[in-house]
């Protein structure tokens, strides 16, 4: 073994690793993509190469040993085609240029160690920062096993002599300087994609700092001093980024309330961290501006530094409130239409489009004695005993109308709610389609109201027409008939004849009188405007002035009045005193017409508590049993007076309603042939403190 | 015969009839009425509506109710009128529902004459 050999070898591969290492730091951070990058490190390695060979040991003039081997291997493994060939060409070409007799071998061996990384770099599809340390000295130890092999190119004379030369320093050097190499630009490669993923990294985050959505303010604990701020934050407080770093919180007036960064900061030290609490701050323009925020406390370098990091939520917070104003808004408007649709006289119910009940009011409970439950989901046509009044039927134009065309329908007669308790009311009504924007109908809201009322007072109002114009014509008829008779007859007539004739026309005329007044009187007190004025009157009076009005009757039919001297001077009551005078006066009247000729009629007035019972009293025809509830009704005649004593049927209702006016009462008791008496029941005036006689005056 | 409850109109009917020399028979209330024609069996009779006890219709229909009696004439003769009351005098086979204050006195005995059997 040859030391200046071996020595020249380490020599060699200390110049290589020095090279490399002048290289690596040529090509730090360098992306080694493009082919003239690519061509530039081939002519680098190339020179590295020709500066390897030009330290060579020459073993026998024209056999030369280096680490080419090494440097081309690594080449083609590390850097691939494009520069290893320029290394190989530059390589050769200087090889050939020395010539030699190891030419051959030299150069074959520069081309084989190329080769022999281009296709390991192949296999090793490139993953090269993960080389391990025994794979690179593998890859060192084949080549150079290869290299001894090519000793066989040499002449044969110095073949023997070469190969015992150099075999030692050329499998323990050369594997070790191309293990020492790889090792090298492999931590290179790797520290390049560390490097290269930090700066990724950094950008990542940067960008999530700049641009996120979320705010984003680094402040330094103490003084509130900022230190960065983002996109975000400055475009939601309106400050441009460099108003605001390197100010303080204060000095910009920042928070609404300072003290909530104080309190903040307190918490901070207890928990570390504050999640998701909403704080309130002033914009530029001064608006005030609320984020929902996550706080931690940073040390950087030593030094404390607040993190906060926020979520706009003003516009959520005015949506928020917005939202609470409508839902407010619709909730009044709901319990508003509830209580109107609840309270509200007429009975209205709404369906959906299939017919069924989806809501009912009260009134519609009442209407149809039916509950809530029993109504609800129900199709109307099997829940709703709803027919019209004149044909039974059900009111199927109605249904369909509102249903089929959607359009707005009325009854085309009363319609009859027959109730759960089997009673009849009468209805009119309407029934709406809903529908939505589309013209499909999504229900109905139908409203019927009860008419039984109405149509009871249409009833009585044609009723008494046709009795008022029966009541009118009558004496009319007998003044016409009566007319006709004397003006055909008159000339073949007697004297008496003709006075009785005219007589009866006179009789019919006044009726007619009487009546016209009675339907008068009849009229105001239908109307309420009975009692006007009101004026304290004595009892005895008001009966006297009654009496006296009736005064040619009570002559006529030879009737006394008894009971009169009874009643006390000093009873007062208030009253319309013509109207007053109208009731007892019919009483009398009535009294003495039904009375046969020559009985009494007695009067008299009880006290009660704080009212006077006052009551006249006949011995007449008095009114039959069955037709007693009629006695106080329009029109109403007695069956055993009608025909033969004249009357309007007014007299007894126009007392009922004048002395209702009053605040009284009115009633009577009567059998048929034995005498009916009338009462009357009046409040008293009060006198002053003084307390009124309650014995009974009556007689 | 003549059912009427108001004696100055019975008067007046009955002087006029009496005078073309027809046979009369008053009735003034319902019940009479009935009675009256039950026991008479009348050629015509002049009915009003508005009767003490029974009312004109109660009448009617016990003469159409009576074989006796259901083929006798009646002319409805009153002052009430009602679209209703008209139309139920017509059903119960009324011969005529006449106004008393539209028509002429001397119109009455042409119409007992129209609708008096031959």
């Amino acid at each position: 073994m040859n030391s200046e050999f071996f020595t020249g070898l380490v020599y060699n591969a200390s110049l290589l690793l020095a090279m490399v290492l002048v290289f690596e730091l040529l090509t730090t951070r360098r992306k080694n993509s493009s082919y003239l990058w690519q061509v530039m490190v081939g002519i680098i390695i190339g020179g590295v190469g020709l500066a390897v060979m030009s330290t060579k040991w020459e073993l026998i003039p024209g056999l030369f040993f280096d680490t080419r081997t090494v440097l081309l291997g690594i080449s083609g493994l590390f850097f691939g085609w494009i520069p290893t060939l320029i290394a190989i060409i530059a390589t050769v070409l200087y090889r050939i240029s020395i010539g030699g007799v190891g030419t051959l071998a030299g150069v074959s061996e520069i081309i084989m160690a190329g080769v022999f990384g281009l296709i390991w770099r192949y296999f090793r599809e490139k993953k090269l920062h993960q080389l391990l340390w025994i794979e690179m000295y593998l890859f060192g130890l084949v080549i150079h096993i290869v290299d001894l092999a090519l000793v066989v190119l040499l002449p044969k004379e110095i073949m023997e002599e070469a190969f015992l030369t150099i075999w030692f320093p050329v499998i323990t050097i050369n594997p070790l300087a191309t293990l020492m190499l790889g090792i090298m630009l492999s931590n290179r490669l790797k520290r390049d994609l560390v490097v290269e993923r930090l700066a990724e990294s950094e950008e990542k985050f940067s960008q999530v700092f700049r641009n996120g959505p979320q705010i984003i303010t680094i402040s330094s604990l103490k003084e509130g001093i900022y230190l960065d701020v983002n996109n975000a934050f400055t475009e939601a407080i309106g400050y441009k980024k460099e108003e605001v770093v390197g100010k303080s919180v204060l000095s910009l007036n920042i928070w609404v309330e300072n003290i909530d960064r104080s309190k903040m900061i307190e918490e901070l030290k207890k928990n570390k961290i504050i999640r998701d609490k909403e704080y309130r701050f002033r914009k530029k323009n001064g608006e005030i501006i609320t984020f929902l925020c996550s706080v931690a406390i940073l040390v950087i370098g030593g030094k404390e530094y607040l993190l906060v990091l926020g979520i706009n939520i003003e516009d959520r917070k005015r949506a928020e409130i917005e939202l609470a104003r409508a839902n407010m808004d619709i909730l009044t408007e709901k319990h508003k239409l509830e209580a109107i649709l609840h309270d509200m006289g007429d009975a209205v119910f709404v369906t959906d489009d299939k017919k069924k009940i989806i809501l009912a009011n009260k009134a519609m409970e009442i209407l149809f004695g039916l509950s809530e439950k029993e109504m609800m989901g129900r199709n109307i046509e099997e829940a709703l005993a709803l027919s019209y009044g004149t044909t039974g039927k059900k009111p199927v134009d109605l249904i369909e109308t509102v249903f089929e065309k959607k359009q707005q329908a009325k009854p085309v007669d009363t319609l009859v709610v027959r109730n759960k308790s089997g009673t009849s009311v009468s209805v009119d009504g309407v029934a709406s389609p809903i529908v939505d924007e589309n013209l499909k109908l999504v229900g109905t809201v139908w409203v019927l109201r009860d008419v039984t009322k109405e149509k009871a007072l249409e009833q009585m109002r044609v009723d008494f027409i046709s009795l008022a114009s029966h009541q009118l014509r009558t004496p009319l008829t007998g003044i016409k008939w009566y007319v006709e008779l004397l003006d055909q007859n008159a000339p073949k007539m007697s004297i008496e004849k003709i006075q009785k004739y005219i007589k009866k026309i006179g009789e019919s005329n006044n009726r007619m009188i009487d009546l016209v007044n009675d339907l008068m009187a009849v009229s105001k007190a239908d109307s309420g405007n009975l009692v006007k004025a009101m004026s304290s009157y004595s009892v005895k009076d008001l009966l006297q002035q009654s009496i006296d009005e009736q005064g040619r009757l009570f002559l006529n039919r030879k009737i006394t009045i008894e009971g009169m001297e009874l009643i006390p001077e000093d009873l007062e009551i208030d009253a319309d005193i013509t109207q007053m005078v109208q009731v007892f006066g019919n009483l009398f009247d009535n009294a003495a017409r039904y009375s046969p000729k020559g009985s009494k009629i007695e009067v008299g007035a009880e006290l009660g508590l704080g009212k006077v019972k006052i009551y006249v009293k006949d011995y007449g025809l008095g009114i039959p049993l069955k037709q007693q509830g009629r006695v106080f009704n329009k029109f109403f005649r007695g069956d055993n007076v009608a025909k033969t004593i004249p009357g309007s049927g007014l007299g007894l209702y126009l007392a009922k309603n004048i002395v209702e006016a009053h605040g009284g009462k009115i009633w009577f008791e009567s059998k048929e042939n034995l005498g009916t008496t009338l009462f009357v029941e009046l409040p008293i005036k009060q006198k002053n403190g003084r307390k009124e006689e309650s014995d009974d005056r009556g007689g | 015969m003549i059912v009427e409850d108001d004696t100055v109109l019975a008067n007046a009917l009955s002087l006029t009839l009496q005078n073309e020399g027809y046979e009369l028979s008053l009735a003034t209330d319902g019940e009479e009425a009935k009675k009256k024609i039950q026991q008479e069996i009348p050629d015509l009779i002049l009915l009003d509506l508005l009767l003490p006890i029974k009312n004109g219709f109660e009448v009617l229909k016990a003469i159409r109710q009576n074989p006796e009696t259901k083929e006798i004439p009646v002319v409805i003769l009153t002052n009430f009128e009602q679209e209703t009351s008209i139309s139920e005098g017509k059903k119960l086979g009324a011969k005529d529902y006449i106004v008393k204050a539209n028509v002429d006195i001397q119109e009455i005995p042409k119409i007992v004459k129209k609708y008096l059997p031959a």
